[in-house]
């Protein structure tokens, strides 16, 4: 249960990319452009400062057969929210920096039913695991490449830093089952990004690819043991993005993405070895975004189409931004 | 089973607004003609909420269709107390896609058909069982998944047509058309024996989620309008008319194998009454909030599952929310809607959300071949 | 069209108003699920309860250890004990003939209670016995299970069988399965009986679990129960293969006294020391005071044909549970 959980947190990494969600524009005011016909990064001197809520449940999962199934053999239910604050910066019109400082509030619930037919009684007993806190911080720097026009796209390259920051250890260790769970992951990570943008008024299209990188780390994976070092396999996904303006005030954005990550080193040992082995999916967002002057306020729902050892329900993010 | 039969009468019910931002149905922007061709199809297709009539125009062509996420986190006992499922890890997701088409023949008469398809697992609380020398532990999913009854419809409006009231009556027909009957369980075992035995049991139970019987409803709306602001009572009344068949799988452990058969057993569902009031404000020509509570109560029923013929226990619960509509286009509105469930007795209360898109096309030689 | 949706809606209001009509013989959900209890103080002239027989007009037959025979009419209690002609109070068995007459056995022969009186066999074949437990076949014979072994009345003449191990000598139960053939359940194994093959034994060495066989059921999908006292499991027989059913009571001994199956097709087993359990086919599931009961010791019990099932205790009365 709480490694299909870890599994289930780690898909809230792809709903970064909402940050690339659509903008409106009234060309009168620089500051009001939508996701359409923004530039790629942020003009020099432009600050926006956003808030963006995801929030899950924990229910189902692609199975190794890739099928839709429930977790058996542990009757448990659980949902994950977070909170992050979102800060953009554009230092020129090509290089802009991004700070991104999640809150994570998770948890899982678990009851059990004990009946002592030889005593004649019976007993519930409830579990609530919770993990709630700052999580990891991300920095990232963009630099547009090339600028966009009329006969060419932009292109934008993007280094995301995770530090772990958030508590990567189980604690208030009461039993095996009621603990506070780590907010972090605890490892650093390096995310090189790669993102194609053209617009086609009143329609854009954007397609990204990335490899992310995670270095070693070490930490307590299960409450009463000592930290191990692991290695989180890397994550390599592409994707893209169709947008297109319903009016002035109003964007549909569809996006669809690949991920695959390779095995996981846990003890020692691979993935392939504790059997988490191939794990992939594939992700259908659909979104809109809605704006008014310098407001920005966007929904996602991220369904997972397709997948392997992931999470098989969807996500829902909801965002809201400002450009000062 | 029950429970699929309220979701799917609270679906069917609620005027809800959708949003489904699906790519494909982009391109059907461009099949809208400019304005200055025909204002009067132009002006109904864009026509505010609050003033739009409870039915679909003459010759008017409305595809609903979304994504309904519930929670099921919460159950209300005999007494009315909400229990937290979630404490309990028995709490589930529900997974529905409404899909429905209304068509106006007249300006006071609309027909329509919709069909649900949903998919949830319900899970019980694990039980361990500590016996002298044997450890068992038991865990139970049900699955409820599959396509509702058809669901056809008429209503009829007032051919007053006064400028701030309207009410209609409607009737419609649910014809259980796909299979309702579970499928075989999928149940496993695993024992290990060490010091002690220990087996893990697990109960798979593969539920459709039609009801399987012929249910017939009739209800009245009746909506008042202001400037900007609008409000729809809507009641109805639903009941089976015929009863229902259905079988339930029993299972045998033979040398740690499972053994199933099948019986059949006889139903019905009884009454449901459902009620609405919404209230919506028109913040602007093209955005819509709107606040609403309704509730069902369900009584009368009984199943011979047990051999005997044991009545239902009543239902009823009491939902509020608030959604918004956005017109996007003449031809496309995004809505959403978001439930929360407040009292109950013997159900299930559901946090709901609700997202889709409403496409609208007019024909106008039809509209203008009545006018 | 008008008519024609006018004409829909007449008959849909017609279909639903008679759908409305009340549905007759509907159980209030209220009333299943539930345990009603009788004793001394409501109707039974003893606590101790050792037979319960349900006789072809419904009448409940309720034999006591020394309170006689206890008669359940359609709510209203009334006895037959030592006064009114019974040979003795303390009632070992109860079984009805071919000809509805009902077959009292007691601690001092059997009595039976005709409509023109009560006839007393205190000895048969000019021998004493005392009547265990008794049964009326599928022929019509009485079969009549005593501590120095079977007694069998064709309607005209008795036959006594004895065995030369005494152990098959004390006969506790007496059934017949679907084929006709009559078992026997004894301290030394189980016993069968048909015309072809005469006699034939069963023991530990055969396949059961254990030799002290109590009693002996034959479910509604063919299986054979024997259960046992003083051995942890029970046996289940296909008639090919030998199964040890683990009850879960708690307790290193399954203990059991009697066997039923109610009309949902689960097994029901009353034991000596951990109330009754319920098994379903798959798992047995143990129902003590905390479920119910008033007694731990459950010496016998009785499915009625509404479905209830009726618990005769050690010394706390009847114990009636009403299935959901």
């Amino acid at each position: 249960m709480k490694k299909v959980f870890l599994l289930i947190i780690s898909s809230f990494i792809i709903s970064n990319i909402t940050g690339q969600v659509e903008q409106m524009i009234i060309p009168s005011d620089l500051k009001q452009q939508t996701i359409i016909t923004e530039p790629a990064t942020l003009r020099k001197g432009f600050f926006r400062i956003g808030i963006v809520n995801s929030w899950g449940a924990v229910d189902r999962i692609f199975d190794e057969s890739g099928k839709r199934s429930y977790l058996m053999g542990s009757n448990g239910w659980g949902t994950s929210w977070s909170c992050e604050l979102d800060l953009q910066y554009g230092i020129t019109d090509r290089i802009q920096v991004t700070a991104q400082l999640p809150y994570k509030r998770d948890k899982i619930y678990y009851a059990a039913e004990l009946i002592a037919p030889g005593y004649d009684s019976s007993l519930v007993q409830y579990y609530k695991t919770t993990g709630n806190g700052l999580g990891d911080i991300s920095l990232a720097a963009s630099y547009q490449i090339i600028q966009e026009n009329e006969r060419r796209p932009s292109l934008v390259t993007k280094l995301f830093v995770t530090l772990p920051t958030g508590r990567k250890n189980p604690t208030n260790i009461e039993n095996s089952r009621e603990y506070d769970m780590p907010t972090g992951y605890g490892e650093t990570t390096l995310d090189f990004h790669l993102q194609a943008r053209k617009i086609f008024y009143p329609y854009s299209v954007t397609v990204y690819t990335a490899y992310k990188y995670h270095f070693k780390g070490e930490k307590i994976f299960n409450p009463g043991e000592e930290e191990v070092s692991f290695k989180s396999g890397d994550l390599f996904y592409i994707g893209g993005t169709f947008n297109v303006h319903l009016n002035d005030w109003i964007a549909l954005g569809n996006e669809v993405g690949f991920y695959k990550w390779w095995d996981d080193e846990y003890y020692g040992e691979t993935a392939a070895d504790v059997g988490m082995t191939g794990r992939w999916v594939i992700n259908y967002q659909p979104s809109l975004v809605f704006q008014i002057r310098r407001f920005r306020f966007f929904e996602v729902i991220q369904f997972p189409i397709f997948g392997n050892s992931v999470a098989a329900d969807p996500q829902y993010i909801l965002g809201l931004q400002y450009i000062i | 089973m029950f429970l699929s039969k309220t979701i799917s009468i609270i679906t069917f019910m609620k005027r809800r607004t959708f949003f489904r931002p699906f790519s494909l149905f982009l391109f059907l922007i461009h099949f809208y003609q400019s304005p200055a061709q025909d204002t009067d199809v132009y002006g109904l297709l864009t026509e505010r909420y609050v003033d739009r009539p409870i039915n679909v125009h003459r010759g008017q062509l409305q595809i609903n269709t979304g994504y309904e996420l519930s929670v099921l986190n919460k159950k209300f006992d005999s007494e009315g107390k909400a229990v937290n499922l979630a404490k309990d890890g028995s709490a589930a997701m529900q997974h529905l896609f409404p899909f429905d088409v209304r068509y106006g023949l007249l300006e006071h008469l609309q027909m329509s058909v919709g069909i649900n398809y949903a998919r949830t697992g319900i899970r019980e609380r694990n039980v361990w069982i500590i016996a002298y020398d044997t450890e068992v532990s038991i865990d139970e999913l049900n699955e409820y998944k599959g396509l509702d009854n058809l669901n056809l419809g008429f209503l009829f409006r007032d051919p007053f047509d006064f400028k701030n009231i309207s009410w209609t009556i409607r009737g419609n027909i649910l014809v259980p058309l796909f299979n309702h009957k579970p499928d075989q369980p999928d149940h496993s075992i695993y024992t290990a024996v060490l010091e002690t035995s220990y087996t893990q049991l697990s109960y798979y139970y593969r539920n459709k989620y039609g009801s399987g019987i012929l249910t017939g409803a009739l209800g009245t709306d009746l909506k008042l309008k202001t400037s900007n602001f609008s409000a729809l009572l809507s009641g109805s009344f639903s009941s089976d008319l015929m009863e229902g068949t259905n079988i339930q799988w029993r299972s045998n452990l033979v040398e740690n194998e499972f053994e199933y058969y099948s019986e059949e057993f006889n139903y019905k569902y009884g009454h449901q009454v459902e009620y609405l009031a919404l209230f919506a404000y028109q913040a602007i020509d093209w955005f819509a909030v709107q606040l609403f509570a309704c509730g069902i109560y369900t009584y009368g029923g009984w199943s011979e599952a047990t051999g005997k013929k044991v009545g239902n226990r009543p239902e009823n619960l009491f939902s509020g929310g608030l959604g918004y509509e956005i017109l996007a286009s003449p031809h496309l509105r995004l809505f959403q809607t978001l439930e929360i469930p407040f009292l109950g007795k013997n159900i299930m209360g559901s946090f709901v959300i609700n997202t889709g898109i409403s496409l609208n096309f007019i024909s106008e030689t039809y509209y203008n071949l009545f006018k | 069209m008008n008519k024609l949706i006018n004409y829909f809606l007449i008959i849909l209001s017609c279909s639903l108003m008679i759908s409305c009509e009340e549905d007759t013989d509907v159980i209030d959900p209220d009333e299943v699920g539930i345990w009603k209890y009788y004793s001394t103080s409501n109707g039974l002239t003893n606590d101790d309860i050792r037979a319960i027989k349900q006789d072809r007009s419904g009448i409940i037959w309720v034999g006591t250890y020394g309170g006689g025979v206890c008669k359940y009419d359609h709510g209203n209690w009334s006895s037959i004990q030592e006064r009114d002609g019974l040979l003795d109070n303390r009632i070992y068995s109860i079984a009805e003939d071919v000809n509805g007459d009902m077959w009292i056995g007691t601690a001092y022969g059997i009595s039976i209670i005709t409509d023109d009186g009560i006839i007393s066999l205190e000895t048969i074949l000019d021998s004493y016995y005392i009547p265990l437990s008794l049964y009326s076949d599928s022929r019509g014979w009485m079969w009549i299970g005593t501590t120095t072994g079977i007694i069998i009345y064709d309607q005209s003449d008795f036959y006594p069988v004895s065995f030369v191990n005494d152990d098959f000598n004390w006969i506790w139960d007496i059934t017949e399965d679907s084929e006709g053939q009559v078992w026997f359940s004894t301290t030394g194994g189980a016993i069968s009986y048909n015309e072809n093959n005469g006699l034939e034994i069963f023991t530990v060495d055969d396949g059961l679990y254990g030799n002290f066989v109590s009693c002996i059921l034959q479910d509604s999908r063919g299986f054979i129960w024997f259960a046992h006292l003083e051995t942890e499991r029970i046996t289940r027989w296909d008639g090919t293969n030998f199964e040890y059913i683990n009850l879960l009571n708690g307790y290193n001994y399954a203990n059991v006294w009697s066997m039923v199956e109610d009309h949902n097709r689960n097994i029901w087993f009353t034991t000596k020391n951990s109330g009754v359990t319920c098994y379903d086919g798959v798992i047995p599931k143990t129902i003590g005071i905390k479920g119910g009961l008033k007694d731990y010791d459950i010496r016998c019990s009785m499915v009625d044909v509404e479905g209830n099932l009726w618990f005769g205790s050690d010394s706390l009365g009847l114990q009636i549970y009403v299935p959901e």
